[in-house]
């Protein structure tokens, strides 16, 4: 039967080092990113989910594979995507050390990252997102401008808008 | 206007990932709409370098789905609430389809759920909805699948597989 201790992934002896990069790899003319590490947030954030059994909630573990696939893949995190799928096949404990593998495709439609997340006990997650060609930003980030380009209040050129924001 | 006082009673989040303020409306066991306001003080921006770009500051889109999420949730427990999950039944996320991402929230800015029941099967539940912001559309889901589950499923003394039949019906078939 599979178990959680109650204090299992809670305090490790060693802690175990951050899920915060991939691996690049060819396999096969198609892209395999790699890597491991927890995805649990810090003690405060264990606190709220839940108090007295800490979980990773799984759009956190969805938020970090995102992140690090956007860094590999040189995107901005906030562009706009589709999780076509995701499925939680068990529950994370905040330092349950994981093992990530995205298999990434160039389609018409976007980049397909086709990611695998195991941990010591087998499949936690599976997930299929994907990247629209398109860059236009999804929203603009309301009254921000570059650096140096407000003088007395008036914006005079970079400002960062997409005309959406209030 | 329902609160956070009440949210509390039905579900078992806490400060800081408490991620909904406001519930607006509920009809049990057909939809919600609630509400929560992006701050820049919630961990998500802990540690944010002095020169992030400002794409940076976006709300992150796994928090807005786990609001999202806690919406859903307290629309499947709002007639059987339970604040501990170490007792009674618990709702574990078990599955994804169809989620559209195309805006981002910024803090300072108050985003809206709707979630709407699709059906409840006692165990599972399915749901689907919307964020919206200041009249923009954040996020589209086609299918939410909650599983509810003992308690005793995450402690390790209860069945073997936490998220039972209804992990599998997620994308049955469909292999990543």
């Amino acid at each position: 039967m599979r178990s959680w201790p109650a204090d299992a992934g809670q305090r490790a002896a060693v802690p175990v080092p951050p899920l915060d990069r991939l691996e690049p790899a060819e396999t096969d003319g198609r892209t395999v990113l790699r890597g491991a590490g927890a995805v649990g947030p810090d003690d405060a954030v264990q606190a709220g989910h839940y108090p007295g059994f800490a979980l990773v909630p799984g759009l956190f573990m969805v938020q970090r594979v995102h992140t690090l696939l956007c860094r590999s893949l040189g995107r901005e995190p906030e562009q706009p995507l589709l999780l076509e799928r995701a499925r939680f096949l068990a529950p994370v404990r905040p330092q349950e050390r994981l093992r990530l593998e995205a298999v990434v495709e160039e389609t018409e439609g976007g980049t397909r990252a086709a990611v695998r997340l195991d941990g010591p006990h087998g499949p936690v997650a599976k997930l299929r997102i994907v990247y629209p060609p398109s860059l236009s930003p999804p929203s603009a980030c309301p009254g921000v401008v570059s650096p140096g380009v407000v003088s007395s209040g008036v914006v005079s050129s970079g400002v960062v808008s997409s005309g959406e924001g209030p | 206007m329902i609160g956070v006082a009440e949210i509390r009673r039905v579900v078992p989040h806490r400060h800081p990932v408490l991620l909904v303020d406001q519930v607006v409306e509920v009809e049990p066991g057909t939809r919600l709409r609630a509400r929560k306001a992006v701050s820049a003080a919630e961990p998500c921006y802990a540690g944010i370098e002095e020169d992030a770009a400002p794409g940076r500051h976006a709300y992150p889109t796994g928090w807005l789905l786990e609001s999202w999420a806690q919406a859903a949730v307290l629309l499947v427990c709002w007639e059987r609430p339970n604040p501990d999950v170490l007792t009674g039944t618990v709702a574990l996320l078990a599955g994804l389809k169809g989620v559209r991402v195309s805006g981002a929230a910024w803090p300072g800015q108050l985003v809206e759920h709707e979630v709407r029941l699709l059906r409840d099967l006692g165990g599972t539940a399915i749901l689907t909805g919307e964020t919206r912001c200041e009249g923009r559309l954040l996020l589209e889901i086609d299918e939410m699948t909650i599983a509810l589950r003992p308690a005793e499923t995450l402690r390790g003394d209860g069945p073997d597989d936490a998220y039972g039949a209804s992990g599998a019906s997620v994308g049955q078939g469909e292999e990543n």
